[in-house]
């Protein structure tokens, strides 16, 4: 067990060395901004007549959930698989004293602990700049729970971007891919009913589900259900190929 | 004692390369070389002795299966195989320290004593991404050094080195040999370098091992160790040797 979390934050220093996920996080923070930017022109421009109060909390979490994250991820698992194997650093993980399941376990949770801490700092960005702005602790605990509850369907989407990049033979493809497929099934969750609820990514504001919901039981546990089923369904046809290579 | 025992170890690409029923002993306290030209399937048998590659045949290591034991075997071997596995975005120091967090006991005293050993103390802060073919080199020894492993496999250890370079790794490895008796299984297609590190050398010839024998003997009877191969090459052949 000791293995496989040092190997995590080894995987995840390799991330955080990167400077791109801190120039989108950086980026995302100017949307934010940009946002509220917006908010205090309407202000101006109408002469206080109309005066937003935001949460910009909650406005950001659809920004965050369906966008930022995902490419976060795509990036992250992209950096750990297809890049290692193109670089041909993956085999230093495959010579260490951990199992080929344990070296693929500890890569997905490195992308999920960024995707993670990413989605944290957004949350901290907007809560920032909701407080300067002047528009208080608005919300603030409703927020905290919604983004910590929508940091659950994170571990799907790294599981679909494992399995394509066990599939793809080079990181550029495995990004594209993951970026085509997320926006597909996206499509299929807005514009194909009932068959676009069956996939994961109709759950990546998952806080819908649990805040203020009025969901039947059966109906919440036909959600899990589809949202594990899938994370265990990627991940294993994921971890079939990956122990099936030679590198 | 046996460290590492193959027997009929086969692994064929789709080119019709790789290695074919390899059974090779290396004993405790060995530095047995691994001889054999480009393609010859040395790479092949290490990766196949490190799980790197699926391969047929029984591979055992300290005595333990391979596939049963692996994290066990693993956390008393290192290895460096074809180009040394270098993460550019980091130092040199990150990229060994990466590597020794997941052995425990290996502190930062001893992941700069292992820097020193080959020579780049001096470097430990710069990005490996810009260290030269030779550098990258010696920080893959690094890498395979700092567990203070029982068992190392070195594949082509002296590539990109410059002579002084070539010397110095071979200075190293006799050392580990002989004050803490690390058993040492290296690949090379330049006879002379394992003339020069082995007591045992075992001939890879398209990808069948085709002879075994020590350094001693087979200079006993060949004048170099250029010549032995090449008379085991031709013996293979069915060549007549004069």
């Amino acid at each position: 067990m000791s293995a496989l979390i040092i190997n995590t934050k080894s995987e995840l220093k390799k991330l955080l060395n990167k400077k791109k996920y801190l120039v989108i996080t950086i980026l995302s923070a100017l949307v934010c901004l940009m946002r509220l930017g917006g908010n205090m022109l309407i202000a101006k421009v109408s002469r206080g007549e109309m005066v937003i109060k935001s949460n910009l909390i909650m406005e950001m979490i659809g920004f965050v959930t369906d966008i930022v994250v995902p490419l976060v991820v795509f990036m992250a698992v992209t950096d750990l698989f297809a890049s290692e194997i193109q670089e041909d650093t993956l085999k230093a993980s495959l010579m260490r004293p951990l199992t080929r399941f344990k070296v693929m376990l500890s890569k997905s949770l490195a992308a999920f602990f960024l995707g993670c801490a990413v989605m944290a700092a957004m949350f901290i960005i907007c809560l920032i700049v909701q407080i300067v702005s002047g528009n208080g602790l608005a919300s603030a605990g409703q927020g905290a729970a919604a983004y910590l509850i929508d940091m659950l369907p994170v571990m799907a989407l790294v599981s679909m971007a494992v399995l394509i990049n066990m599939l793809s033979k080079s990181p550029t493809l495995s990004m594209l891919l993951c970026i085509v497929v997320y926006i597909l099934f996206k499509y299929l969750n807005l514009y194909v009913s009932p068959v676009g609820q069956m996939i994961f990514t109709a759950y990546s504001q998952w806080h819908r589900i649990w805040i203020g919901s009025l969901l039947p039981l059966g109906a919440m546990l036909s959600k899990i259900g589809i949202l594990f089923g899938s994370v265990l369904i990627l991940y294993t046809l994921s971890y079939i190929i990956f122990d099936g290579k030679d590198y | 004692m046996n460290v590492i025992e193959t027997k009929n170890l086969t692994k064929v690409y789709k080119n019709n390369r790789g290695a074919r029923n390899v059974s090779l002993t290396v004993e405790k306290g060995d530095i047995m070389g691994l001889l054999g030209p480009n393609g010859s399937g040395k790479t092949t048998v290490m990766k196949a002795i490190l799980n790197l590659v699926h391969s047929e045949g029984k591979v055992k290591i300290f005595g333990m299966d391979l596939h049963e034991d692996f994290e066990k075997i693993m956390s008393r071997t290192g290895a460096l195989i074809e180009a040394p596995a270098i993460y550019k975005d980091m130092t040199a120091y990150q990229n060994v320290k990466m590597h020794a967090a997941m052995y425990p006991g290996t502190d930062k005293e001893r992941i700069e004593h292992i820097l020193d050993v080959v020579h780049l103390l001096p470097y430990k802060n710069d990005k490996a991404g810009k260290f030269s073919l030779g550098m990258k080199q010696r920080l893959g020894l690094a890498i395979a050094f700092v567990s203070d492993p029982e068992l190392i496999i070195l594949d082509e250890p002296v590539n990109g080195l410059d002579i002084e370079g070539v010397v110095e790794i071979r200075e190293i490895i006799k050392k580990l040999n002989q004050e803490k008796g690390v058993t040492f299984l290296i690949s090379s297609h330049m006879a002379s370098e394992i003339e020069k590190t082995c007591n045992k050398v075992a001939v890879m010839y398209e990808s069948e091992l085709i002879a075994r024998s020590t350094t001693e003997d087979a200079l006993r009877l060949h004048p170099s160790m250029e010549d032995y191969f090449l008379s085991v090459v031709k013996e293979k052949r069915g060549e007549v040797i004069l």
